[in-house]
């Protein structure tokens, strides 16, 4: 054994047999929204500073999980216009389908829930959970010992399904849920090709017209797979951010040929943030102005052109903005596409922190 | 953070802190700051998580972050910090078979190692535990490759000396 050998060895065995502390997720984030205020602060800006008031930390696991389903019976919501989804940080209220609701009410909705044609979809303690428009609660899957599911949650804009990822000991599944009608639904499970720490790296990019993408985060690399469960493609050098209506957004090398197909297109993003309209056609990344993806003419929303705060993709395809023009209160629009028009949805007092929706994402 | 992101930090946290706390020990040797360090470092790489995914290798921009946290607390500890001596190899009264060995010489291999200088364990753990190439050490340190070579070729010196003196002293027993 040679001398830099032994210092390999060596370290490793003294390293591999402390114990690995825990990862306490929820004080890191503590520590960086601290961080992130403090910047903020320090530079004078407050447009985009994210300091998650209580919303995330109500929802977080500051206290004991609520585990029941469901802790009070919810009247209908309306969800034809979008969920339309926000949160007031200050009256610890949530805005859902045309209704307010107490926090409490709601205890486990938080911003990884995705809001779905099919109506929120969130994780409590490993079980995957629907909020649907007449206000029930049901479980898509339920908690098993040993899985742990990811609270990234994608649906299909075209086809009636939704994709999160299930991790165990043993690996990484892909679970695509298929709404085909009332009492029709179909769960199929897709195990991942990933070992170790690959599987630890791997999230759910899109799903659309069945194409489900699996992206890896530690490298540029986007898996594909068909609605069969078949893989149709690995794009190599290519992360994919967002896919709607065959356009496939994201960053690094954009593959050259039709790896998924004819009529597939790879657009690149302005960033990983960078979400789709739902026809494809335009780019939604921190602007009330939309990047057409072909080269066109720019979406440019009916907002007020100073104070963008928050914008994301509704569950119905259209465009939620929050804008807070000076000291004036944070007013909330709903935004056509790809007309542009405006509603006004809401107006809140300022807040300590960030505008929050309960987004596509 | 946008909830997309939000997952994505959470998964990177589960996949890459036990790696980032491993290489944290190594260099602190100290259970508590290393996970100190470990935490201060995603404290900061959740505040710029869309920097940090927009990074070639997002964990290799957070071991950065890991590692100048951890030579930082080892700066703010360094002046209450007392080196420890190295131990005796092993009884030399008693003939060792191999696996004794090996097993004394990581043993006295940890202990020399923990009297180096911070910045030369950083290398040397860097090197041959994370296995980096001199260039990816130097970008994770902030210094030239040829710095990460002389620091590099100094700590084994260091190392070869203190382990010659070790035995040196084991035989005195």
């Amino acid at each position: 054994m040679s001398f830099e050998d032994t210092i390999t060895r060596s370290i490793e065995e003294h390293v591999d047999r402390v114990d690995l502390p825990p990862v306490d997720v929820q004080s890191v984030r503590r520590r960086g929204r601290r961080r992130q205020a403090a910047t903020t602060a320090a530079a004078g800006l407050g447009v985009l500073a994210v300091v998650a008031g209580g919303f995330a930390l109500a929802a977080g696991g500051e206290g004991p999980s609520d585990t029941r389903i469901q802790p009070v019976e919810l009247p209908a919501m309306d969800f034809d216009g979008g969920l339309r989804a926000y949160y007031d940080d200050i009256r610890g209220q949530i805005h859902l389908g045309g209704r307010v609701f107490e926090l409490s009410d709601v205890p486990n909705l938080d911003t990884s829930s995705s809001a779905t044609p099919h109506g929120v979809v969130y994780v409590v303690d490993g079980e995957v959970r629907l909020l649907e428009e007449d206000g029930d609660v049901r479980v898509l899957s339920p908690k098993e010992d040993g899985k742990a599911v990811s609270s990234t949650v994608k649906f299909d804009a075209v086809e009636p399904a939704v994709a999160w990822l299930s991790r165990s000991g043993d690996g990484v599944s892909l679970v695509v849920h298929e709404f085909r009608g009332p009492g029709d639904e179909t769960q199929t499970w897709k195990d991942m090709p990933c070992d170790g720490r690959g599987c630890q790296q791997l999230s759910v990019a899109g799903i659309d017209h069945g194409m489900q993408f699996v992206r890896r985060l530690d490298r540029d690399e986007t898996l594909v797979f068909d609605r069969g469960g078949r893989q149709v493609a690995t794009l190599d050098g290519f992360r994919v951010a967002d896919v709607r209506n065959r356009v496939v957004l994201g960053e690094g090398t954009l593959p050259t040929g039709e790896p998924l197909g004819e009529g597939w297109r790879f657009v690149e993003a302005e960033g990983p943030e960078s979400l789709l309209t739902f026809d494809g056609a335009h780019e939604l990344y921190w602007s009330s102005t939309l990047r057409s993806t072909e080269g066109g003419e720019p979406l440019v929303l009916d907002v007020p052109a100073k104070g963008l705060e928050f914008v994301n993709l509704d569950s119905d395809g259209s465009v939620l903005v929050a804008v807070a023009p000076g000291a004036e209160p944070q007013r909330y629009f709903d935004c056509e596409v790809p007309s542009g028009t405006c509603t006004p949805i809401g107006t809140l007092d300022r807040t300590s922190g960030d505008p929050i929706f309960l987004g596509t994402m | 953070m946008r909830p997309d992101l939000e997952a994505e930090f959470e998964e990177f946290v589960a996949g890459a802190s036990p790696r980032l706390f491993r290489a944290a020990y190594a260099i602190t040797r100290d259970h508590h700051l290393a996970e100190d360090a470990v935490q201060s470092a995603l404290g900061k790489a959740y505040a710029r998580w869309s920097r940090v995914t927009r990074s070639e290798h997002p964990e290799a921009y957070v071991r950065r972050m890991v590692v100048n946290e951890v030579l930082s607390w080892r700066r703010r500890k360094a002046s209450t910090e007392v080196p420890t001596d190295v131990p005796p190899v092993d009884d030399p009264r008693r003939a060792p078979d191999s696996h004794d060995t090996v097993l004394a010489d990581s043993d006295a291999m940890w202990q020399a190692l923990g009297l180096l200088a911070p910045r030369q364990r950083a290398v040397v753990v860097l090197r041959y535990y994370e296995h980096l190439s001199e260039a990816e050490i130097a970008e994770t340190l902030d210094v030239r490759p040829g710095t990460v070579k002389s620091q590099c070729a100094a700590a084994l010196a260091r190392l070869r000396l203190l382990l010659a003196d070790t035995s040196t002293e084991g035989e005195r027993v």
